[in-house]
């Protein structure tokens, strides 16, 4: 699922709405959050040995 | 085949689908619980659990809820990590961060740290459960539903955290600007 940005910052606008003026600001600030996500890698190993113990 | 399908035929001890749900969260569910402990072997101990307490329960699922498998299992791994913490019975400082051990293989870790660093410089004066909310809505993407169902929070109250540290965010850095314009 793709995070529709616009949408969110119309959420934050509605219940924040002194932030009306701040849509471009806003845009960065997500944008910024959304990018900085940690490239998390799971261990192969780990994966196949708990599906081994699951199933 | 969708999620609450497989269940339902879990829930009647056919279990040859349950790995298309494996396959399906088995990532989200690790990255979710590590980005909450920074500890690989907390992390794949706390995913490990959250997986069978998953197998155990899934009689309990009633597939006729607006209650989704998905925020289901993201409660089971968000429980898992506040009892975690509880059994060690101290909060995990946010600086704690830097004192990830890096293991012998690796993988990504030194970027890992590099980046939850900068991510946790960016959100760190923000109340722990405010940024999981942003992390669930942000990163995992989820519905203010789904986050309601896990956190236990109503859906309103959920936006208002969300909308509320935005604001914050928003007014702090807009300081730390007018700090670097007069430093500059």
């Amino acid at each position: 699922m793709k995070i529709n940005k616009n949408e969110i910052i119309d959420e934050i606008i509605l219940l924040e709405p002194e932030l009306v003026n701040d849509r471009k600001k806003l845009e960065n600030i997500l944008k910024d959050i959304i990018n900085i996500k940690p490239n998390i890698e799971i261990s192969l190993e780990f994966k196949n040995e708990l599906k081994e113990k699951l199933f | 085949m969708n999620d609450l399908e497989i269940i339902e035929r879990c829930k009647k001890w056919d279990y040859s689908d349950f790995w298309i749900l494996y396959d399906k969260y088995i990532d989200k569910i690790y990255k979710f619980i590590y980005i909450k402990t920074y500890n690989k072997e907390v992390s794949e101990d706390l995913t490990s659990d959250t997986f069978f307490k998953v197998l155990n329960k899934i009689d309990l699922i009633n597939t006729s809820w607006e209650y989704t498998f998905n925020s289901w299992i993201y409660k089971i791994a968000y429980n898992n990590v506040i009892d975690f913490y509880k059994s060690k019975k101290e909060e995990l400082n946010i600086e704690d961060i830097y004192d990830i051990k890096a293991d012998d293989n690796l993988w990504n870790n030194i970027d890992n740290k590099e980046k939850l660093k900068e991510v946790f410089e960016y959100i760190k004066w923000l109340k722990q459960e405010h940024i999981d909310i942003l992390i669930m809505r942000l990163w995992e993407k989820l519905s203010y539903n789904e986050i309601s169902k896990i956190t236990w929070k109503s859906v309103d109250n959920c936006k208002k955290i969300f909308s509320r540290n935005m604001k914050n965010l928003n007014e702090n850095i807009t300081i730390t600007l007018l700090i670097l314009l007069f430093i500059i």
